[in-house]
């Protein structure tokens, strides 16, 4: 019976401690709450952390965070996979164009008024109709007019008399009579009788009733008033014509546009109504006024009409030209805009990219001014560049690249007295997720290296979108004799790591030597 | 209660067989209709809120719809966690809700809460609830390819968005198709803005005359004689040209029409996603997504049969491929399930029949099998567990279990029939033979159903898994305690009606049986030597314990081991800000590299998203799935590692991060906490660019930590932006608001969709804005006019600075606090230390600016969680084993003898594990809690006939001699070897097809099954040889006290009813 009961109160005992060890495992997170008890008042039961601490460092935060420019190294395949195309800064005279609406106006310079000198009234017309094109010297109509024909009459009779008193020995008679003829012609043409009209006069000696008034222009008729048997006033003005063989363009121009503007800039005028055709004119004038209605600034271009298709009122596209001068221009394509930074990666040749922050002025079409940074002929990539940015950024979190020894300088092939040959293998092969032994062989023209620093940098970017950080293991690898140096070291995943060597002797970098391997294993 | 249950049904065959066929039966039935999946659906209960504002940066939509979408969202009820996610155009808001609510109901409540906030919401934004279904049940995708060359993607994008979208959703199961690729048909009016302002029409106006232009009204009707004639007023645009024709204003008399003004054709929307077939070129995907719960594949056969019947009215040239299909993997993997089940049952049916000898008798345990699998897919089916590699494994795992029972019961009723036939010549009369067997089912049935309990019973542990894990195995539990659990119902109904009918005629004696008779010459002086030397025996024993439970230390650990699923998903990443037409360009070198593989069968690729809420993946995501070709065709020495390790070495762009997934894995992981690595930290603040500054000062504080292998911190704020900055007192000058400036860069540079034209089925927006010469650089967005009210036209660079600048690519909101990620990687497992010993350095070298805050978190979470179950739940496994042996023994001593195995199967569970390279994972453990129920089962036969061969000579000896004891051991253990045998040799037999299968599925039931066929191993070897020492010691001690007798009054011999009555 007593075996009884110590037995079960041993299974009660265990009962109890089960019991208890849930309990404190459900209490252990509870625990973790600090518990404060300062005797004294209330509590707050939460609080900021003290003001001193908070001030410190107050301006760490502030300061901006910019991803270091990292040079690429990439491959002659890699390139091709991305598409990459290069291509080089250059001068180029520039013009920028800026883009406006016009209407075409006649050319204030080209218009004539046709009137009469004398009042009369109008006999026939032959100009009949408005937009009637005249040519210079056509008949227009013809006039009756009381006046005229009073001074032809004068005219005629001083003729007359000069002719009989032209013999007349009185001297001054012949040359009053004379005088008095002249002064009736100069009359008739001021009134603007043609010296056709004139000589007709002469040789019939008969009064012209209908005087013919004759285009002073060629042109369109664009107002006409003369109406058959209207009385005219020399204030009426019978005819406009307009000459159309050059037109002015009104272009409106924004004020802030204005200051790139100046007489004598080029203009190409294109019409909607006439695809694929450009006319070609020269600011005349800027016009000293905004324009309040529409807030913009007037611009006048002289331009030749040939073939008149420019109408008066018609709607035109300008693209005026500013002429910027010589500038350097890398294509459009070529500068990342990453936020605040314009960068333009150089070809190093040999696969090495470099990106190179610049400073740029406006686009001009395909292309964009280099202000600052870049200077002519140098190689530039243009196309890819978001994917090349990117690969420096991933390259630069992890702070992997070695970047070539300034020795071998650039474009140029390394140059070192000792070529050194860099023959890396694993243990085991291809390597693993977990411990590897890395082992380097040096050796150059003249054998083996020895008392040289072999570092082995393995890098994998990151991949934020699937939550990995970026890996990044350093070996240094310590020297096993006869060129051979070896060291353990543990790759946290499996997949493609990109492996940089670096060998350096008394500080010296002599060989560097990138190149992929793929490690087994799971990610 | 359990021998009379034994005996009723023995005597009622009839009822016994009805009611077993009817159960059959309805197992068939229920078998048929478990929806089919490959592997369980891991994820939250989820609800996702999505918003699409087209054209928005990130940061206007965060601040104008992303927050207060989840501020509002965060007090509603059983709500366990508001996620926030951001970016170009689209919001995506998670509402994660606590385990076991129900998911109609969440998205009621959703519902309910968005409500409220709808009118703090602007004007043209819509949020809308996402589809019943996650991101895990993209089961089916497809592209649409064009031979003909004759259809444009635009008209493909609209066959898939206006005919095949809504025929696809009309399959049972499918709650969204979603659309990827391709562009979308517009109406595009583009303006030319020096034309606007020569004929002084503002654009509003413009817009204005637009909206106007597209509709159709009704007039009521007309009577006209006696018939009624309805009245409509058509309006629809037909072409391009009726748009073009509409009148905007007029110049002097003269209407000017909208081609005045600039052009107006079809063109594409904004894109966000581009999908690829095969590297051969653009295409138009679709994605069908399964809603929650439903049968995979009868959604996929249902998906398939549509595309058939869809397939004679596609327009010529068009074809429909197949880039994803689960279908394969699901078939592939229960198929593998299936071959392993039935290699089992054939497997453990040889057993039996090698051991028994006796065909009639097998053939009880092995009829008996099928049914226990079949009645278990009953409650299946009630409890909603789909058929998927971990319940169809749980079966798998349990299969030698579960003939366990019947064997020991045909075995010993055989054994008793024999020699009855042995000892009395006299033939056996048919009742006589009734009552033997059915005695000898009396005999061993009850602690035959105890020890299944015990398996049973030591295996619900597992349930007590949480989230992620517990969702994974608890179909696993569910089969597995069903199947035992039925088994051994019908060990006690069943068997005995099949023992009375098969076992009859003449039996040869056990001694005749080759097996029994070879087994025992080898086991018999291995254990008399044994037993003389029992000092020695333990020690060598203790030594080997010893020796392997070291190999703990050096196995790995994970969360879960991989899936291989057939297919692969690559997806490499670019940093944020990449353009849709690089992200073509490479996309398509990419499926061209990828398609150049012999294994490969198809390359369906995609970047950026589709129009599904499910769907949040940015344009710097890709997500190509590449199916892959049979094992069986790929060239020899080809494995799916090495395959993946070539493609990544030949798939090394510039500026793109690889990563090798698989769909199924990869949809799940997406929807887990995001942070992948084991350990994250998650730093919250009020502002993007603060929290970016903050995560990399913490990233130089913690940089120098030895214990750290990587740390990146996330760029939150590196996206590329153009700032128009509308210059206030400018602005005013011209009597402009801010909203006039906004208005025309909306409009004008970004374009806004202000109708809808109605075709027919088809809807197409129409967008006005400006022609891409006047707004593709920021010389000329500077010239984008804005209209005042007198009439002038001013340009935007007049009033508002134009610049670049950098900005949130993607925001990240977390419980309403914006959030950046920092990823870490540890060289250890010691996440806590690390993690004190961190706050502790960011504590003392920063100070948070105000505002700002960090926590900690990762996958190590659930790792952590995991282990900390695991920790709990293993000695409740232990404690529980240990009670029920308590309660049959009533002694400690017996109830630590036997739990004394388990720690011997766990040496050889390690063992096998380290052999076979299987790292520690909740699987792992789940295989180790398996197995001890089996071990403790095994020693627990062992005992019983030990016991019950120390009774018999307790019955014919008055006083017993420590020989006697020996003697009495050796009996009970080596004349009784056949049924231990046969047990043992049915569990390791049917995991043996576990462990050989190579099939798609395998990779998960391996780590289950391998602890569980090297413990029992070692356990058997324990169990054969210290058991009996331990028994011997232990007796001899009881005899010295003289407690034997008195003992064994008190410890009822177990083959009795009693045992088993007093615990049920």
């Amino acid at each position: 019976m007593n075996k009884y009961v110590v037995r079960t109160s041993l299974v009660w005992l265990s009962v109890s401690i089960a019991l208890i060890a849930v309990w404190q495992y459900r209490s252990h997170n509870a625990s973790l709450v600090p518990k404060i008890n300062v005797p004294g008042g209330v509590q707050p039961i939460a609080s900021g952390p003290s003001p001193r601490t908070s001030l410190e460092q107050p301006d760490t935060v502030q300061q901006k965070v910019e991803a270091r420019l990292t040079p690429v190294q990439l491959t002659l395949e890699q390139r091709q996979q991305i598409g990459v195309r290069t291509g080089t800064a250059e001068y180029k005279q520039l013009s920028d164009a800026i883009r406006a609406s016009g209407t075409v106006q006649i050319n204030e310079r080209l218009l004539s008024y046709v009137q009469v000198r004398f009042s009369g009234y109008i006999r026939s017309v032959f100009a009949n109709a408005t937009y009637q094109y005249v040519k210079k010297g056509d008949p227009l109509f013809t006039i009756y007019s009381p006046d005229l024909v009073a001074t032809e009459q004068e005219f005629l009779l001083a003729q007359r008399n000069s002719k009989t008193l032209g013999q007349s020995p009185i001297d001054g008679v012949a040359s009053g009579a004379a005088t008095l003829s002249a002064a009736a012609e100069q009359r008739l043409s001021q009134w603007d009788v043609s010296a056709d009209d004139i000589a007709r006069l002469k040789h019939t000696g008969q009064p012209i009733t209908d005087v013919t008034v004759f285009s002073p222009a060629s042109g369109y008729i664009t107002e006409r008033n003369a109406l058959p048997n209207m009385t005219v006033e020399p204030a009426t003005r019978l005819y406009t014509i307009a000459d159309l063989s050059r037109v002015w363009i009104d272009a409106q121009i924004f004020q802030d546009d204005i200051s790139r503007l100046k007489p004598g800039d080029a203009a190409q005028i294109t019409v909607d109504s006439y695809p694929g055709r450009t006319f070609s004119g020269r600011i005349e004038e800027i016009l000293p006024q905004v324009d309040m209605a529409t807030r913009t600034v007037h611009v006048r271009l002289a331009i030749g009409n040939p073939g008149l298709k420019l109408k008066p009122g018609m709607f035109v596209n300008v693209d005026l030209k500013a002429n910027l001068g010589r500038q350097i221009v890398v294509p459009a394509s070529a500068v990342l805009q990453s936020g605040t930074r314009s960068l333009v990666f150089l070809d190093q040749g040999n696969g090495s990219i470099t990106p190179k922050e610049i400073t740029t002025g406006p686009h001009v079409g395909d292309d964009v001014i280099v202000l600052n940074g870049l200077k002519a002929h140098q190689p530039i990539i243009t196309s890819a560049n978001f994917l090349i940015d990117s690969e420096s950024q991933l390259q630069a979190a992890a702070g992997s690249y070695v970047p070539p020894s300034p020795a071998s300088g650039g474009t140029s092939a390394p140059d070192h007295s000792r070529q050194a040959t860099i023959d890396f293998t694993t243990a085991p092969n291809p390597p693993q997720k977990g411990s590897n032994v890395f082992r380097v062989k040096l050796t150059d023209t003249g054998g083996p290296i020895s008392g040289a620093d072999v570092t082995v940098t393995f890098f994998m970017p990151a991949m934020p979108a699937m939550g990995m950080a970026a890996m990044n293991t350093t070996v240094k690898l310590s020297e096993k004799g006869a060129g051979v140096y070896e060291g353990p070291g543990a790759l946290g995943s499996g997949g493609t790591w990109r492996v940089t060597i670096t060998v350096q002797k008394s500080g010296q970098t002599i060989a560097n030597k990138q190149m992929s391997v793929d490690a087994m294993g799971g990610m | 209660m359990l021998s009379r249950i034994i005996d009723v049904c023995a005597r009622n065959r009839f009822l016994v067989f009805t009611v077993v066929l009817l159960l059959t039966l309805a197992g068939i039935w229920s078998l048929q209709r478990v929806p089919l999946d490959a592997l369980p659906d891991i994820s939250d209960v989820q609800v996702i809120v999505h918003t699409s504002w087209a054209g928005e940066p990130p940061d206007v939509i965060e601040d104008q719809v992303t927050y207060p979408i989840v501020t509002s969202l965060l007090a509603a009820p059983h709500v366990k966690a508001v996620r926030g996610q951001t970016m170009l155009g689209d919001s995506y808001v998670y509402v994660v809700f606590e385990d076991g609510t129900d998911l109609y109901w969440a998205r009621s409540r959703v519902i309910e809460y968005l409500q409220q906030i709808s009118g703090r919401l602007p004007e043209e934004v819509h949020p809308s609830i996402g589809p019943d279904a996650t991101g895990a049940g993209w089961v089916y995708e497809y592209a649409i390819v064009d031979k003909s060359g004759r259809h444009s993607l635009a008209d493909l994008r609209s066959l898939q968005d206006w005919r095949l979208r809504y025929a696809l959703e009309t399959v049972r199961g499918v709650a969204e198709v979603a659309s990827i690729g391709g562009y979308v048909k517009q109406y595009q009016v583009q303006l030319d803005p020096t034309k606007l302002l020569a004929y002084g029409i503002p654009m509003s106006t413009v817009i204005e005359r637009v909206k106007m232009s597209s509709n159709e009204v009704g007039g009521r009707v007309l009577d006209l004689s006696g018939a009624q004639y309805m009245i409509r007023g058509l309006g629809y645009l037909k072409t391009p040209d009726d748009l073009a024709s509409v009148s905007v204003g007029s110049k002097d008399g003269t209407p000017v029409l909208l081609r005045d003004l600039g052009t107006v054709s079809f063109g594409p929307d904004i894109r966000e996603g581009a999908a690829e077939w095969n590297g051969e070129g653009e295409t138009v995907g679709g994605i069908i997504v399964m809603r929650q719960g439903m049968n995979a594949l009868n959604v996929i056969d249902g998906v398939k049969q549509k595309l058939r019947e869809i397939a004679p009215s596609l327009p010529a040239g068009v074809e429909i491929m197949p880039g994803y299909d689960r279908s394969e993997l699901i078939q592939a993997s229960i198929h593998t399930l299936q071959r392993d089940l039935i290699e089992e049952a054939i497997i453990v049916s040889i057993v039996i029949i090698i051991f028994l000898f006796h065909f009639r008798s097998a053939l009880i345990a092995i009829a008996a099998l099928p049914i226990a699998v079949l009645v278990s897919f009953i409650p299946m089916y009630w409890l909603g567990v789909t058929s998927n590699i971990m319940s169809l494994g749980g079966i798998a795992l349990a299969i030698g279990v579960l003939v366990d029972a019947s064997i020991v019961m045909v075995e010993n009723g055989y054994r008793h029939l024999a020699e009855r036939q042995a000892n009395n010549p006299e033939p056996v009369s048919e009742s006589e033979r009734r009552t033997v067997l059915i005695d000898a089912a009396k005999q061993v049935g009850p602690a035959l159903f105890f020890s299944l309990l015990i398996i049973v019973v030591s295996f619900l542990p597992v349930f007590l898994l949480e989230a992620q894990e517990g969702r994974m195995f608890r179909p696993l539990a569910w089969t597995k305690t069903l199947a035992v659990g039925s088994s051994s119902i019908l060990a006690i109904t069943l068997v005995p009606v099949l023992m009375v009918i098969l076992i009859r005629g003449r039996l040869k004696p056990e001694s005749s049986n080759i097996i029994s008779r070879v087994t025992q010459a080898i086991y018999l002086p291995v254990l008399r030597f044994c037993l003389r030397h029992r000092w020695f025996t333990i020690a060598v024993n203790v030594i080997f314990l010893i020796a392997t439970l070291p190999l703990a230390s050096r196995l790995g650990s994970q969360f879960m081991p991989t899936l291989y699923e057939g297919s692969t998903l690559y997806m490499p990443t670019a940093l944020p800000g990449i353009s849709i037409e690089q992200a073509k360009m490479l996309l398509q070198q990419q499926d061209r590299i990828l398609r150049s593989f012999p294994e490969v069968a198809s390359v369906f690729g995609a970047v950026g998203r589709s129009d599904s809420a499910t769907d949040n993946a940015p344009l710097d995501m890709y997500d190509t799935t590449v199916m892959l070709k049979p094992r069986a065709q790929w060239p020899t020495g080809m494995t799916y590692d090495k395959l993946i390790q070539q493609m990544d070495a030949k798939l090394q762009f510039p500026g793109l991060s690889n990563t090798w997934t698989m769909p199924v894995q990869n949809r799940l992981d997406m929807e887990l906490t995001g942070i992948k690595t084991p350990l994250g930290l998650k730093v919250q603040g009020s502002d993007v660019e603060g929290i970016q500054k903050l995560a990399s000062q913490i990233q130089n504080v913690l940089a120098g930590m030895p214990e750290l292998r990587s740390i990146f911190a996330e760029k939150v704020a590196q996206g590329f932006y153009v700032n128009v900055e509308v210059n206030r007192p400018e602005a005013a000058r011209y009597g402009l608001t801010i909203a006039d400036v906004q208005t025309a860069v909306e409009s004008g540079i970004g374009g806004q969709s202000i109708a809808e034209n109605i075709e027919g089925r088809e809807r197409y927006p129409i967008n006005v804005r400006y022609q891409r010469d006047f707004r593709d650089d920021l010389d000329a967005m500077g010239r984008v006019l804005i209209g005042t009210s007198s009439g002038a036209q001013i340009p935007l660079g007049q009033v508002a600075r134009i610049s670049f600048s950098n900005g949130p690519a993607m925001i990240r909101d977390e419980d309403g606090a914006l959030t950046g990620y920092i990823y870490l990687d540890l060289a250890n497992s010691d996440y806590g230390g690390f993690v004190s010993k961190a706050n502790r350095l960011i504590r003392e070298k920063l100070a948070l600016p105000a505002n700002y805050s960090y926590q900690w978190s990762g996958e190590y979470e659930l790792e952590l969680r995991a282990k900390q179950r695991l920790l709990l739940i293993i000695p409740i496994v232990f404690f529980v084993i240990f009670l029920l042996l308590y309660m049959v023994f009533h002694s400690t001593a017996e109830a630590l003898v036997l739990i004394f195995p388990t720690v011997y199967a766990m040496s050889g569970g390690l063992l096998l594990q380290w052999v076979l390279h299987y790292n520690f994972s909740v699987a792992v453990a789940v295989g180790y809690i398996a197995l001890f129920g089996i071990v403790v089962e095994t020693g627990m036969v062992m005992v019983v006939y030990l016991h019950e061969s120390l009774e018999r000579r307790l019955h014919s000896h008055t006083t017993l001699t420590n020989n006697d004891i020996e003697e009495a051991t050796i009996e009970g253990a080596v004349h009784r070897l056949r049924p231990k045998l046969m047990t043992v040799c049915a569990v390791l037999a049917s995991l043996v097809p576990i462990l050989w299968e190579s099939g798609i599925g395998s990779d998960v039931m391996k780590p289950i099954a391998a602890p569980i066929v090297g413990g029992m191993i070692t356990s058997t070897v324990h169990v054969l040889i210290l058991v009996p020492v331990f028994f011997v010691m232990m007796k001899e001690r009881a005899l010295r006290r003289g407690t034997l007798g008195a003992d064994h009054h008190d410890s009822t011999p177990i083959p009795s009813d009693s045992v088993a009555e007093s615990v049920l």
